[in-house]
């Protein structure tokens, strides 16, 4: 039984890591319900980040309010499409996949899959590696905000979206984590006994 | 015993089934957690919306869905949602999302109107919008009334703006108004403003809403007058040139000042009306007339349509101004006058107040007060106001003898006021007729007349009869001296002494008869009578004085008019001895003297005939009979001494005393007489003596008198008689006085006419200045050049501002990209 933190292994029956202090657990039962309730959250936080503008640019001549897509499209618009495509990725693409991931995981780990399951390993891996890049949004955002703050003439401000999109990526994190990657090999070991009268 | 109970070791030991508590996560809190947040989230902001409101407005430009904000004190309120057409495409109809907590007072009242930037001649308003865009202002009471959801939008800002309170009015003028938004300016503060002109129905004039802020409504009564600031003034008068302006502002934006001139009048109300004056001396005027009662129109109708009175003209009464002429226009109705004459009718105004008729003076005192002077003989006259100018005025007199008239309080439009002539002079006319009579002066006649009158005098004494009347009057004396010289008249005296003898012996007689009479005591009597006439005659002198009195009153005639009315009289005389029929009158003299003479001649004759050579002896026996008569007067009066005559006498002595008992009463009525004689008006006399020989004169000045010379003697009539009229009425000083006047009067205009011409290049001088001022405004000056240089930077700025703007608007992200 190996230590989830520090990767020791231990005998079955010991709860406690001897190295880190960790919890011992040999499978964590509730793993499941952890990931979909985070997904849920995840989800719910993802709608208004947008739906709601993520930045607030106010100019001295006007406001502008941008949502995460509207402002990858005008910026489209102006012929940047490296950057629109940037910030599609890092904002829409990464993290609709992310939940993609996440519930196919947790899925194929009930039900079982065609994939093997060294690739879904290999997909996890992804996922939480991925995950720690996914605020880069954010980053900007908080970036942004306080480098451009030219009393009336230029100011950016963030918008609600930021703080949710920022939620929604630290549910999908916390899915993302509280996955337990054995489960698909729980799955496969399931399956032959299944087969098996 | 085989049903031993089973070890607990054998026992299956079905894991209990976790209760769901146990089975569940509490990781699921967190999802419903976000749920229970966002569905809150958007019931919150789902209650908090506001209601929709849909203003109209004719012109919605810059208005911008999604931007556009609504601002009520400056604060955003609310935001526009939807920018729309109305079903006829006329309008635009803006929906804007209100904040909730302040629908219920957006009531019917409430007043909204687009802000946009405005560059005026004011200032610059609204600058905030170039940049942030239009905004919907909104203004409304802070009494809740109701959300009305439909509301019609302004066309532009109304005069009181979000934040002001004040009292709006109506401000006309039949001339022009200032521009909009014309600041009204009391002691150089902002106290109000003027919304732009409309012209009245009719067109007879404009006028203009106008609001004085909160608190300098307290500045304005009935009794204040605004006039206007715009501009500048030049006017030239006595007091030479003058070149007004309030200020430089006011210069270029106008403005509209005013001044409360009386205390007392009722506050300012919403919806007044006022008038505009062209300027302070205007509305200094109308008020004087104006005072703060209302004033009574009344109309006259004049004769005359003369030029001259024109609106404004002062009416007066007594030399007061009392009101004003409102209008003037032709009249004809023939109806009414019988022919078809252009009448004068003139529309007036007057105050009761300045009459003197009290401040609560209504239209019907001032009615019953005029028709009252009418019916003493008031008239309403033209007359000049100024003698230059020839402005005329109105002024009501009172008129001897006038002819019946009466106030018609039933005139149509106005009561009537009954007129009388116009009292008009003209300068230039009466200049003209002195001059006339100066020249019409028959100078070239009285000198012929002169002339005439000296050759016949002339004539008169060289003529040869006048010299041959001494040689005649030698020879009567001559004659004279001749028949005195007779022996008849020689022997005279002796008879004469003769008789005087004669009566020596009467005298001697008498003598005798009064010694009897003293004998017979009748001396005492006679004493007493000469007593009561010495009484008499004390008496006298009073009477003395009294003639003296006379004699100096005698003195105080005044001789001397009397003289000069003889002098005159003897100049008409010398008059009449210079008519041929005098001249004659030498030789009818010298007739005369020869018929003297030979009557002289006859009487000599006479004289030296026997009859008058028998005369001395007629005489001498005429003389001898007087002696015999004295000697019978002699016997007679022994005869009286012998019949006892004395005793008679005596008694006539006693009568004669009582008779001088009656002296004084006689001496008082002489005194009487006298004094009354003394009181005898002997100026009056003398003057009725002058009137008298005035009357002499003229008698013989008579047509008929002079017929007698005729035609020949016509000039020297006229001479005489222009003599005469010279010397008495002092004709010539006048002429001369009057010929004096008339070259001091055209020497004055030719000073005056001398001064014109300087008066003119003073003017010139005065409008090359005003020129040369108001050409450095012109286009050329330095001033015209560093302004048109400084609005055009402001145009410059403006412009890059405006660039400025439109590039952020137009890319924000430059900001950000540095582009």
């Amino acid at each position: 039984m190996a230590c989830r933190r520090c990767a020791r292994v231990w005998p079955m029956g010991r709860d406690r890591c001897g190295r880190c202090g960790g919890k011992l657990s040999s499978r964590d039962t509730k793993s499941l319900q952890k990931v979909w309730a985070w997904w849920i959250a995840g989800i719910v936080a993802y709608i208004p980040a947008n739906i709601y503008p993520m930045l607030v640019t106010n100019t001295l001549v006007s406001s502008s309010e941008s949502t995460i897509i509207g402002g990858a499209v005008e910026i489209a618009k102006y012929g940047s499409y490296g950057v629109a495509a940037i910030i599609l990725i890092a904002s829409v693409l990464i993290p609709v996949g992310k939940f993609l991931a996440i519930a196919f995981l947790a899925l194929s780990s009930v039900r079982g899959s065609s994939v093997s399951p060294g690739r879904r390993t290999h997909l996890y891996e992804i996922v939480e590696f991925i995950g720690r890049w996914s605020m880069i949004d954010v980053f900007v955002v908080a970036i942004l905000s306080s480098l451009v703050q030219l009393s009336v003439v230029a100011s950016i401000r963030p918008g609600p979206a930021a703080l949710t999109f920022a939620l929604s990526v630290i549910f999908t994190m916390l899915s993302a984590q509280a996955f337990d990657p054995r489960l698909i090999w729980d799955a496969e070991r399931r399956a032959p006994n299944g087969k098996t009268p | 015993m085989s049903d031993t109970p089973p070890s607990p070791e054998t026992v299956p030991v079905e894991e209990g089934k976790p209760s769901l508590w146990e089975r569940i996560s509490i990781v699921w809190l967190v999802p419903v957690v976000a749920l229970v947040v966002a569905l809150g989230a958007a019931w919150n902001n789902y209650n908090n919306q506001g209601p929709l409101l849909r203003i109209t407005f004719d012109n919605a430009a810059g208005v911008k869905a999604g931007e556009t904000v609504m601002r009520y004190r400056d604060i955003r309120v609310g935001l526009v949602e939807d920018v729309s057409f109305t079903d006829d495409l006329e309008q635009v109809e803006v929906a804007v999302r209100l904040e909730k907590e302040l629908a219920d007072y957006v009531d019917a009242d409430a007043r909204f109107w687009v802000v946009r930037p405005e560059v005026s001649a004011q200032g610059v308003t609204g600058l905030d919008t170039v940049l942030s865009g239009v905004y919907i202002q909104g203004v409304w009471d802070s009494t809740p009334g109701g959300f009305s959801a439909e509301v019609v939008g302004l066309p532009n800002a109304p005069l009181l703006g979000a934040d002001q309170q004040g009292i709006e009015f109506t401000i006309r003028s039949p001339a022009s108004l200032p521009a909009a938004n014309t600041p009204i300016v009391y002691k150089g503060v902002q106290v109000g403003q003027v919304a732009a002109a409309e012209i009245d129905d009719g067109g007879s004039g404009v006028s203009a809403r106008a609001v004085i802020f909160e608190p300098y409504t307290e500045l304005v009564s009935s009794g204040t007058r605004f006039w206007d600031v715009s501009g500048f003034s030049f006017s030239l008068g006595a007091g030479g040139a003058r070149l007004n302006f309030d200020s430089f502002a006011s210069l270029i934006t106008g403005g509209i000042t005013f001044e409360t001139m009386g205390s007392g009048g009722t506050a300012l109300a919403e919806g007044a009306v006022f008038e505009l004056f062209p300027n302070e001396d205007a509305a200094r005027d109308d008020f004087l007339v104006e005072g703060d009662g209302e004033s009574v129109t009344l109309t006259m109708i004049f004769e005359q349509n003369l030029s001259g009175l024109s609106a404004g003209a002062p009416v007066e009464l007594g030399g007061l101004r009392i009101g004003e002429v409102a209008s003037l226009t032709g009249y004809v109705d023939a109806d009414r006058f019988g022919d078809d004459d252009v009448r004068l009718l003139t529309t007036i105004r007057i105050n009761p107040g300045r009459i003197g008729l009290g401040d609560g003076a209504d239209e019907d005192d001032l009615l019953d007060y005029l028709e009252r002077r009418i019916a003493e003989g008031l008239r309403g006259q033209l007359t000049n106001a100024s003698l230059l100018t020839g402005g005329l005025k109105i002024i009501l007199i009172d008129v001897e003898n006038a002819a019946e008239a009466e106030l018609d309080r039933n005139g149509d439009p106005y009561p009537v006021i009954p007129t009388t002539e116009a009292d008009i002079t003209d300068v230039a006319t009466s200049a003209q007729g002195v001059l006339q009579r100066v020249n019409d002066l028959p100078i070239e006649e009285v000198m012929q007349s002169a002339i005439g009158f000296l050759d016949n005098a002339t004539a008169l004494i060289g003529s040869q009869a006048l010299q041959e009347a001494p040689e005649e009057l030698r020879g009567i004396l001559a004659s004279v001296r001749g028949l005195t010289e007779g022996d008849e008249v020689q022997g005279i005296p002796g008879q004469v002494s003769g008789m005087l003898s004669d009566l020596q012996e009467i005298s001697g007689s008498l003598n005798t008869i009064l010694a009897e009479l003293e004998r017979q005591g009748l001396t005492e009597t006679l004493t007493g009578a000469l007593d009561r006439v010495g009484e008499a005659a004390d008496g006298l002198p009073g009477l003395v004085t009294r003639v003296d009195a006379i004699l100096a009153e005698a003195e105080n005639v005044p001789l001397g008019e009397l003289s000069d009315e003889i002098s005159a009289l003897i100049t008409a005389a010398e008059a009449i001895i210079a008519s041929p029929e005098a001249q004659q009158i030498p030789g009818e003299v010298t007739v005369a003297l020869n018929e003297l003479q030979s009557v002289l001649a006859s009487v000599n004759a006479v004289a030296g005939s026997e009859d008058t050579q028998g005369l001395p002896g007629q005489v001498s026996t005429v003389l001898s009979d007087l002696e015999e008569i004295a000697g019978s007067l002699n016997t007679m009066v022994s005869e009286i001494e012998r019949q006892e005559v004395v005793t008679r006498i005596t008694d006539a002595v006693a009568s004669v005393e009582q008779a001088a008992d009656g002296l004084p009463d006689l001496v008082d009525q002489a005194d009487a007489i006298l004094r009354d004689a003394g009181e005898v008006p002997l100026e009056t006399l003398a003057n009725r003596t002058s009137d008298l020989l005035a009357s002499a004169e003229a008698l013989i000045d008579q047509p008929s008198t002079r017929a007698l010379p005729a035609e020949l003697n016509g000039a020297l009539e006229q001479l005489t008689l222009t003599l005469e009229e010279l010397r008495a009425g002092g004709i010539v000083d006048n002429a001369n006085a009057t010929l004096a006047s008339a070259r001091d009067a055209a020497s004055a205009i030719e000073e005056a006419t001398q001064l014109l011409p300087g008066l003119a290049t003073q003017l010139r001088g005065v409008a090359n200045e005003a020129s040369s001022t108001l050409s450095a405004y012109g286009r050329q000056s330095e001033f015209t050049r560093e302004t048109q240089g400084a609005i055009r930077q402001i145009e410059a700025a403006a412009a890059a501002i405006e660039r400025l703007a439109r590039t952020i608007e137009r890319n924000p992200n430059s900001l950000i990209l540095g582009r």
